[in-house]
């Protein structure tokens, strides 16, 4: 039954986030690529539920219909990324492009991935091994527990279990239901999932997407990017310098939709940001897939906390300002200004209501 | 709290605060390609304009939580910014400059955070679900298949409660503290005051209370027709044989 139900999360977290960022893949080449299939597909994924669900929860339909419509939407994102990946294919046949040579590895680069992935080890076992009291889990897994075993969103109270009236604020951000999906789906409690299965996935990604922010930011200094991984893991493993660092978030409240935002959200965004920027530099047109990423990466945020409605908007702004006096152009921010859309109908919500 | 008290909370001990900097000032003076300028000048620049503003300071406490002001310091690419800036530093550096270079930077990163896991919020997990595994044990003894029960708990465990089970109810929870609970107090006193209890209790249907064994006179609940359902790790558990259990 375990086997079965860590299976189940293997491929519920791994798998079809990886597939899914298949969708994206013609905006990224060779290196890095599955870092970029993970956080992509898993961003895309968030992207959805969190339209199914905040729907859902105002329409105040069962956790069941969420479950079914966010695995047809799954199953229907799988077929989107095969398709993508079976039309490359058949270019790809066509131009073959040459193989990069392959360059020989110094014994500094060996060691600082041996200490990297020692201490990204360390971070994992520890973050599973140690309990953190934070008292935001009594709201955040207690409503995905309550979710899992009542088949309602967001109508009683987590802290004592009575019914109360609709919380919008936490509504319009209900990652903790998508924690829940993964408790029903594989069949593990919200604990469990909340306190071991998430801190391997979102540490996991959050190395990942480390790694390929280290391609794009030190092309030219490939030899580096050991280096720079091992600070990093040494900057959260040392994170702790205040309660609110976003390294605190990311080891002592992973499970939580904040952790996410902090650790994830913002530094993929920036990623995108430095890739379009890349685009503009050069004078080319950038790829339509990179503001239906941005796109994507927007929506996720309102997944993970309401604040992001704000912050990821405030973000896009001050980009665009500094695009506009040192880049003299406005077409990137004009998609800026689309894709700040969502969020904004989100914050509309929530200051009506 | 204002944004300067924020701004130096956030920034613990100052050191990593004073790396950050230095790096930003460094990679001003050196870095001349644009998008590397943006992304680790001129943007935390304009962050921190906006951070410091009294008045979107205002602006934003009235619309949103002043508590949560320092998030917008998230947006500084701070293990970004430091990172890149030790390797470009270390790339011009040649022979036993570099080691040294690095040793340095890897001492000064780790001197000017906190070791993660000597923070005390942090203690050995008891179990899997990472509550404490007498929440577990009465959980466990507590539930009826098939409906909900209402339990007075001991505010040490209220939130994690349902965390591990949802069937559990409690009259008071995480916010007891905040928003003052007649019967949680009266349940928080050394002394019980068993009369009393036993009338909140039962206004608020709960079917059993849980109490510290140390606490005076609590065999008293007998005199009430509540039972001794369970003793656990220094913890009683008193049943209301007056509650309906059934489905």
């Amino acid at each position: 039954m375990l086997v079965l139900q860590i299976f189940m999360v293997f491929i519920l977290l791994f798998a079809v986030p990886i597939l899914v960022g298949n969708i994206w893949v013609s905006t990224e080449k060779k290196p890095a690529r599955l870092s970029f299939l993970w956080v992509s597909g898993q961003v895309t994924l968030w992207a959805g539920f969190q339209i199914i669900a905040v729907v859902a929860i105002f329409l105040n339909k069962s956790f069941t219909t969420v479950c079914s419509s966010f695995t047809l939407f799954e199953v229907a994102m799988i077929f989107l990324a095969m398709g993508s990946l079976i039309g490359r294919r058949n270019r790809k046949s066509l131009h073959k492009p040459k193989p990069e040579p392959r360059q020989g590895v110094a014994l500094s680069e060996w060691l600082s991935w041996i200490a990297f992935w020692s201490l990204a080890f360390a971070l994992i076992l520890g973050r599973m091994y140690y309990a953190y009291a934070d008292g935001d889990n009594a709201y955040y897994l207690a409503i995905a527990n309550q979710t899992v075993s009542s088949n309602s969103m967001y109508r009683v109270s987590p802290y004592i279990g009575l019914a109360t009236g609709l919380d919008i604020r936490h509504a319009l951000a209900p990652f903790p239901i998508w924690v829940a999906y993964v408790s029903r789906l594989s069949g593990l409690h919200v604990a469990i999932i909340g306190q071991l299965v998430l801190p391997i996935v979102i540490l996991g990604m959050y190395f990942h997407l480390t790694y390929l922010i280290a391609h794009t930011l030190l092309e030219d200094k490939k030899n580096y990017i050991p280096l720079f991984m091992l600070l990093s893991a040494l900057f959260v493993l040392f994170g702790d310098f205040s309660f609110s660092s976003n390294a605190n978030f990311l080891i002592a409240r992973t499970s939580q939709g904040k952790a996410v935002l902090g650790n994830l959200i913002l530094p993929f965004l920036l990623w995108i940001v430095w890739k379009m920027l890349q685009y503009v530099q050069d004078k080319k047109a950038i790829p339509v897939t990179y503001y239906g990423l941005l796109q994507m990466v927007m929506l996720a945020g309102c997944l993970c906390s309401a604040l992001s409605c704000f912050l990821l908007v405030f973000f896009l702004g001050l980009v665009s300002l500094c695009v506009f006096f040192m880049y003299h152009t406005g077409k990137p921010i004009l998609w800026f200004v689309y894709s700040a859309i969502a969020p904004a109908i989100f914050a509309g919500i929530y200051f009506l209501s | 709290m204002n944004a300067v008290s924020l701004f130096s909370e956030y920034m613990g001990n100052g050191l990593l605060l004073i790396f950050y900097l230095a790096a930003t000032v460094y990679l001003y003076l050196t870095e001349t390609r644009r998008i590397y300028r943006l992304v680790f000048v001129y943007l935390p620049a304009l962050i921190l304009l906006f951070f410091f503003n009294p008045l979107f300071y205002q602006m934003f406490y009235q619309l949103l939580e002043g508590e949560i002001y320092y998030r917008i310091l998230w947006l500084l690419p701070v293990s970004m910014g430091i990172g890149f800036t030790v390797v470009s530093i270390l790339s011009r550096l040649q022979g036993i400059r570099r080691g040294i270079f690095i040793t340095l930077s890897i001492v000064l990163l780790s001197m000017g955070g906190s070791f993660m896991f000597s923070n005390p919020f942090f203690s050995k997990a008891e179990n899997p679900y990472h509550v404490p595994q007498t929440v577990v044990e009465l959980c466990d003894a507590l539930r009826v298949e098939g409906r909900e029960v209402m339990v007075a708990m001991p505010m040490e465990f209220v939130n994690y409660v349902r965390q591990y089970d949802a069937t559990i109810c409690m009259p008071y929870g995480r916010t007891a503290d905040l928003y003052y609970d007649e019967l949680g107090y009266l349940l928080e006193q050394e002394e019980l005051e068993v009369p009393e209890i036993v009338e909140k209790a039962r206004q608020r249907s709960c079917h059993y209370l849980v109490l510290a064994q140390s606490k005076k006179n609590h065999i008293e609940f007998l005199d009430y027709e509540y039972e001794t359902f369970l003793v656990v790790n220094g913890y009683v558990v008193y049943k209301d044989t007056t509650q309906y259990f059934g489905l």
